[in-house]
């Protein structure tokens, strides 16, 4: 069976603790992309806002 | 041009407009300030696609509407976004042209949208521009009109001819796709021009051949929609049970995307889920809890939340508010504006007791529809989202288990 979120949720990691340079190791890609942002949303912290779907 | 509050459709007694905005606003809630503006420069389109909320589905309110968006309205509406961004101090926002068609309207039209905006905003705020548009007009001079007033071009279309003509023809049936596919050639050699490219996902196409056909294009960004439906007039291939075929739809582009050894677009649907995974906060109102900060200024100047609430019934999206006698802060607190902007608060019983309600936020709220009930359901993709959702988690869990176990 796939893991949960609930599995993911229970084993949450600080990912404001790891490097750029570690990150890139584990996988190149749209996952880096991804940390990135949540780095960046650390270091700079916002108002979360929603923008509109029907357009990119 | 509306100059007062349009008569109101009768509107149902359903959650949350039977309620009063004191009622559902938890204590000490503070409304998040418009950051998307989307201007609907015209009300018609050049194409019939036959999954349209603008033609097809419950709303026709469109039908007494004014085709396209007199020069005074422009300069209404132009007015009433700087003085919210002002108001509020935005740093950026995002005007999103859109119709109907918008590059139906005269090419004049869309550069007093961005001449006069930019000259009423205040040095502190930034604005981007983006055109969404059915391709079917872009040609090489629109281009270079839309270039010179500082427009990016999102560009819908459905995957190759076969997948794209299956509902989005001509009236009368003529296929879209080789004005579209020109199009989309023209923006691959003009990348600085494409904002990207929004698919509506049809189960009959295979999801992998899509992905890859769209990305041949090169967008720099990509998204998936969900076919509109609700509870109660339901979208195709989603019967009320536990299938997941739009879950497993999506599963196999993202590991297509994931896998990928270079970030080959960016995958809004996918990163917002990845994001919130991780614990960030969803930039998307198609998924999570943010407080969805999108204001729709119609052709006639009436303020209208998104134009997929059509789906639900007739008037869906009306808020009674217009541009020439409202501020944008007076749509803030209507109703089902709220109800956008309160996270956990707006979601059902049964999406709070799932676990992973703070990724999927319940979902896109016009899938959580249901008649007599109102808004405050799961998504009717409800097995689609948690399938996808766990498939992503668990990609991403084994990812940063072995940072981790590398660092060790
Ligand atoms: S997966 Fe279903 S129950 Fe869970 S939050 Fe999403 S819509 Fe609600």
């Amino acid at each position: 069976m796939e893991p949960t979120v609930d599995d993911y949720l229970s084993h949450q990691l600080d990912v404001s603790k790891i490097s750029l340079a570690e990150l890139r190791e584990a996988r190149q890609g749209a996952f880096v992309h991804c940390l990135e942002r949540i780095l960046d949303e650390l270091d700079r912290p916002q108002d979360p806002v929603a923008g509109f779907t029907s357009a990119i | 041009m509306v100059t007062s509050a349009p008569p109101s459709l009768p509107l149902p007694s359903e959650w949350p407009l039977g309620e009063s905005p004191l009622d559902i606003t938890p204590a000490g809630w503070r409304p998040t300030p418009f950051h998307d503006f989307v201007v609907k420069l015209h009300s018609r389109c050049d194409l019939a696609c036959d999954y349209c909320y603008m033609y097809e589905l419950a709303d026709r309110s469109w039908r007494g509407r004014t085709a396209f968006m007199p020069d005074e309205v422009v300069d209404l509406a132009t007015r009433r976004i700087a003085e919210h961004a002002r108001d509020h101090r935005l740093s950026t926002i995002r005007v999103i042209l859109h119709g109907g068609e918008p590059l139906l309207a005269p090419p004049a039209t869309l550069q007093r949208v961005v001449s006069t905006l930019r000259a009423a905003l205040s040095s502190g705020t930034a604005a981007q521009f983006t055109v969404q548009t059915n391709g079917t007009r872009l040609t090489e001079q629109r281009l270079r009109l839309l270039s010179a007033a500082g427009l990016r071009v999102g560009v819908s279309v459905d995957g190759g001819r076969v997948a794209n003509d299956r509902h989005r023809r001509h009236l009368g049936g003529r296929s879209s796709f080789p004005a579209v596919d020109r199009a989309l050639r023209l923006l691959r050699e003009q990348p600085d021009l494409f904002a990207g490219i929004l698919s509506v996902i049809d189960l009959r196409n295979d999801p992998v051949e899509t992905y890859e056909t769209l990305l041949a294009y090169q967008p720099p960004a990509l998204d998936f929609l969900l076919p509109h439906g609700n509870w109660s007039e339901p979208p195709p291939g989603r019967p009320p049970d536990a299938s997941t075929r739009y879950g497993e739809w999506l599963v196999a582009v993202f590991d297509r995307w994931y896998d990928a050894p270079r970030r080959e677009t960016r995958l809004r649907l996918f990163e917002e889920i990845v994001v919130g995974v991780l614990g960030g906060h969803s930039r998307s109102e198609q998924i999570g809890l943010s407080p969805v900060g999108v204001i729709v200024i119609d052709v006639d100047g009436s303020l209208e939340q998104v134009d997929t609430l059509r789906s639900a019934y007739e008037g869906a999206p009306a808020t009674g508010l217009t541009v020439a006698d409202h501020p944008l802060d007076a749509a803030l607190r209507h109703p089902a504006v709220i109800a956008r902007q309160i996270g956990a608060k707006a979601l059902a019983p049964a999406c709070l007791d799932c676990s992973v309600h703070p990724v999927c936020g319940g979902g896109y709220y016009p899938h959580r529809y249901r008649k007599g009930s109102g808004f405050r359901n799961p998504s009717v993709y409800c097995a689609d989202l948690r399938y996808l959702i766990d498939h992503i988690a668990g990609r991403v869990q084994a990812d940063v288990a072995r940072v981790m176990r590398q660092r060790a």
